[in-house]
């Protein structure tokens, strides 16, 4: 099965939504990082603040294995009293930062910590049975001291400041990979614990040999040398990382005084208590007091260094707590951010572009199925591509609209056909069933054909093929046969409409019953041809009548013409003038029927159609009438020069020579004057207007308009003549006769008095060919 | 006075039915000082029975009517200029008719000229005086064997 493709919009909201959600996760994930980060650092944060506590427990053992050291030596009885209250604050201060630290360190359950509390425990225990011991043996008499004592708690008390030491170390190694610096912070803390150890080792057995006035047993000595060597490069390493840790220039006012305070206090003893042989006098250069005086002072400052550096590295933990709060309130607000412009292109996806064209799409496929719908006001007056788009629309709709109506409005059929049989043919079908019986189903694509009138059926077909092929345009007239008998004419005009590759893509045709206007034609055909046959008849009997009426004429005249001769001098007066009558009457017979004859030929002959200068025709007119004109006083006038056109010469001649002839005749101007000349258009007086007129133009006595049409009727004069030559009255005649031969039409504009003009036109005049010369 | 030429004696055959213009014919060929012995001829039957008839002389000049009933001028015309021995006498028309098919069709049949009769008996004499002179004329030219 095919997937159905995803529609734009689909693949837009995707898109967005896809952005988002990396976008999203990218920045939930900074987000999560570094919040797990801010809970390792708080972690770390705690982890300190117990390391501290339980480095602060090993400081405060360390004090009271010094002092307990020192009592257990003390010279006399008064230093004894006087440190044992020291000794005694010095054991509850350490089990106070002892139980402080442990509590602390209840809350992680590392594994490798547990063998550690069990052996602390035990160290424990004991150190505290111990100082019950040295309690009640600081109590009794100098002399009876036991220095056994005084070296198990020496040792016990060390091994538990190790071992604390140890747990501590192996503490905060769990925390060490949060920051780099940190491990160093922890090397540096290391580092201080020594120097504070082995100082107070140093300081202890310097106290015993000062209280006791003993040389260093060869064991002290180099104890005493081994631990000066610890603590000076103990100095040096606490020196490089506070450095290196960037903790430096935060503690160097306090290193620089504790370092000094140690170094005065080494100088002084160097001499005395690390070179062999120093007691001279069996006495040490230094008392008791003064000693412990310089050791705590000495101590003091290396308290308040150690402080310092501790608080410095707690800062620097907080500062790293403080940085990874706002790194995850940035990370925050981008996320925010984020969220929230996606959310904006959400929107404007979805209200600016989906819906409008949601819409607009409805709206044409509306539009497609005939139904009127309104595009969004909202979305027309915008002047983004969305509007113009919907521009474009609402002109599509008004076309579809107007196209509609246009189908509805017109009396044809109109139908459309693809070449994958689709289209809109449901009216065709309809009427063609109605018309011819045959099913709708059953007329594509040759079906329609069998109803066709068996004469016009296969050009038809062939015609249809055609067009259904190539999409040529067509155009056919035929006949159907109707289911109640009798046929129907069909005017059928097909448009094909092409795809850009030249394939036919829809033909657009309308058929027109044109059956009434085919009857009316054959009507009129057969009329005009009884019309035509009828002319033609009258011609012909006119010319044979005519023709055979002059034979008898003949006669009459003759034999008239024999009988005054034969009998002059014989007939009286009476009789000769009858005779003579008769000879005129004849004669003027001889004339009706002769002009008779000649209209009738004009209506029977083919014109003779040739090319003519008509400024020719006139000029031969001129020379033909020249002695006329003369006698009668009267002048022709050309005012411009007149075209050249097809028609019949000889004709067209004697039309000019008999208006000419006729202005002069009927004029009793003095000075008559004819005037010929040639218009581009011309309006009749009814309004007509007509193109390339000629007109003839006399100043005679006019015709009242009541003669208008008179005057061209056949042996018509509007005057009585005594004269045979003067004419028949045919001369109006045969120039109507000789327009209308040339499809040409003649008016006149007249007044009595006020001359006449003569306009005519001639087919010939009319074609392409008519140029003025 | 001239001696009378060879062609004053030879009959002119006047082919006409219409005895009126047979009388004005005959007259105004006489007011033309034409006197040569007239033969009448009152259809082209009749004219090409005379014609054919070896008793009679071969006429010097044919007038002929064209529209006849039966046999007509223009049949008439054609079978005298089909006719061996008659095709060398000149054959005038004379006939009513003007029309210009008429003469172009006596022309292509072999007439020798077309003369509308007129109506007035003077204008038949002047037709008649031309004829004369015209008669004249072809009968000095040689005759073709």
């Amino acid at each position: 099965m095919r997937m159905k493709p995803l529609s734009i919009r689909n693949i837009l909201l995707v898109t967005v939504a896809a952005l988002t959600l990396i976008i999203t996760l990218l920045a939930a994930q900074e987000v999560v990082v570094n919040w797990q980060r801010l809970v390792r650092i708080q972690s770390l944060k705690e982890a300190v603040v117990i390391s501290d506590k339980l480095f602060d427990a090993t400081e405060k053992l360390g004090d009271e294995r010094d002092i307990a050291y020192t009592v257990l030596h003390a010279p006399d009885r008064e230093t004894a009293d006087s440190l044992r209250a020291r000794l005694k604050e010095s054991g509850e201060a350490a089990d106070v930062a002892f139980n402080v630290g442990m509590e602390a360190l209840k809350e992680y359950n590392f594994p490798e910590l547990q063998q550690f509390r069990v052996e602390i425990e035990t160290q424990l225990s004991g150190i505290q049975a111990l100082r019950k011991q040295i309690d009640q043996a600081a109590a009794l008499p100098i002399g009876q001291r036991n220095n056994a004592l005084s070296d198990r708690w020496f040792a016990e008390s060390t091994a538990l400041i190790m071992q604390i030491q140890d747990l501590w170390v192996e503490f905060s190694r769990h925390f060490v990979d949060i920051d780099p610096i940190v491990t160093q912070h922890l090397r540096y803390k290391h580092f201080l614990r020594v120097i504070s150890d082995y100082t107070g080792r140093q300081r202890a057995i310097i106290g015993r040999l000062i209280v006791e006035n003993t040389d260093p047993t060869p064991e002290e000595f180099a104890q005493l040398l081994r631990g000066q060597g610890i603590i000076e490069l103990s100095w040096k390493m606490t020196y490089v990382l506070a450095s290196q840790s960037g903790l430096y220039a935060s503690v160097a006012p306090y290193y620089t005084d504790a370092q000094s305070h140690y170094q005065t206090l080494y100088d002084m003893v160097r001499d005395i208590f690390y070179v062999p042989g120093a007691r001279h006098n069996a006495s040490y250069p230094i008392g008791v007091d003064l000693w412990l005086e310089l050791s705590s002072q000495s101590k003091e400052s290396f308290d308040a260094f150690r402080n310092a550096s501790l608080k410095e590295i707690r800062r620097y933990v907080e500062r790293l707590e403080i940085q990874a709060k706002q790194t995850i309130a940035l990370h925050s607000l981008l996320l925010f951010f984020a969220l929230a412009l996606c959310l904006y292109s959400f929107r404007v996806i979805i209200y600016r572009v989906i819906r409008p064209i949601n819409g607009m799409v409805a709206a044409l496929v509306a539009a497609t199925q005939g139904k009127p719908v309104a595009v969004m006001p909202l979305v027309a007056n915008r002047e983004d591509e969305i509007g113009k788009l919907a521009k474009v629309l609402h002109v599509f709709q008004e076309t579809g609209e107007r196209y509609r109506a246009l189908v509805e409005a017109s009396s044809q059929i109109i139908w459309t056909w693809r070449p994958d049989g689709t289209g809109n043919m449901e009216t065709l079908f309809a009427w063609w069933e109605k018309t011819t019986g045959l099913p709708g189903n059953q007329m594509l694509p040759y079906g329609w054909n069998s109803v066709v009138h068996p004469d016009d059926r296969e050009w038809t077909k062939a015609l249809w093929t055609k067009a259904m092929a190539i999409g040529e345009n067509y155009d056919m007239e035929y006949r159907l046969l109707r289911h109640e008998g009798g046929v129907c004419w069909v005017y059928v005009r097909g448009i094909g409409l092409k795809n850009p590759d030249g394939s036919v893509r829809e033909l657009v045709g309308a058929l027109n019953d044109v059956t009434e206007r085919k009857e009316a034609e054959a009507e009129l055909l057969a009329y005009n041809r009884a019309l035509e046959r009828s002319n033609r008849e009258l011609d012909d009997f006119a010319y044979i009548a005519s023709h055979d009426l002059k034979e008898p004429l003949r006669g009459i005249h003759n034999h008239s013409c024999f009988l005054l001769e034969d009998n002059e001098g014989k007939m009286d007066a009476e009789s000769v003038k009858k005779l003579n009558r008769l000879v005129y009457l004849s004669q003027r017979m001889e004339h009706l029927v002769n002009d008779l004859l000649y209209f009738s030929r004009l209506g029977r002959q083919e014109l003779a159609i040739q090319q003519t200068d008509i400024n020719e025709v006139i000029k031969d007119i001129e020379n033909t009438l020249d002695h006329f004109l003369a006698e009668h006083k009267a002048r022709l006038h050309i005012p411009v020069p007149l075209p050249t056109i097809t028609c019949d010469k000889p004709r067209v001649t004697e039309l000019f020579r008999n208006l000419i002839t006729n202005a002069v005749k009927y004029n009793d101007q003095p000075e008559k004057t004819v005037e010929i000349g040639f218009l581009a258009t011309h309006a009749s007086s009814q309004g007509t207007a007509y193109k390339n007129v000629f007109y003839v133009k006399d100043n005679g006595r006019g015709i009242a308009p009541e003669f208008h049409e008179e005057i061209f009727r056949i042996f018509k004069r509007l005057q009585n003549s005594k004269d045979a030559d003067d004419g028949t009255g045919v001369g109006l005649t045969f120039v109507k006769k000789i327009v209308e031969r040339h499809g040409g039409k003649i008016w006149l504009e007249s007044e009595p008095g006020q001359g006449t003009v003569f306009y005519f036109t001639l087919e010939g005049a009319n074609d392409d060919t008519a140029k003025t010369i | 006075m001239t001696p009378p030429k060879p062609y004053e004696s030879q009959p002119i055959l006047v082919v006409d039915d219409s005895e009126d213009d047979f009388y004005a014919t005959e007259r105004a060929l006489a007011k033309a000082n034409l006197y040569n012995p007239i033969a009448h001829a009152a259809s082209g039957e009749s004219a090409l029975e005379w014609l054919e008839s070896k008793a009679t002389a071969k006429p010097g000049l044919i007038l002929l009517d064209l529209n006849m009933p039966g046999i007509d001028g223009r049949k008439t015309l054609e079978i005298i200029k089909r006719n061996s021995s008659l095709k060398t006498i000149p054959v005038v028309i004379l006939t009513t008719s003007d029309d210009e098919r008429d003469v172009e069709a006596c022309y292509a049949l072999g007439a020798n000229t077309y003369i509308q009769k007129p109506v007035n008996f003077d204008g038949l004499i002047e037709a008649m005086k031309r004829l004369k002179g015209y008669w004249f004329e072809i009968a000095l030219l040689p005759k073709d064997g």
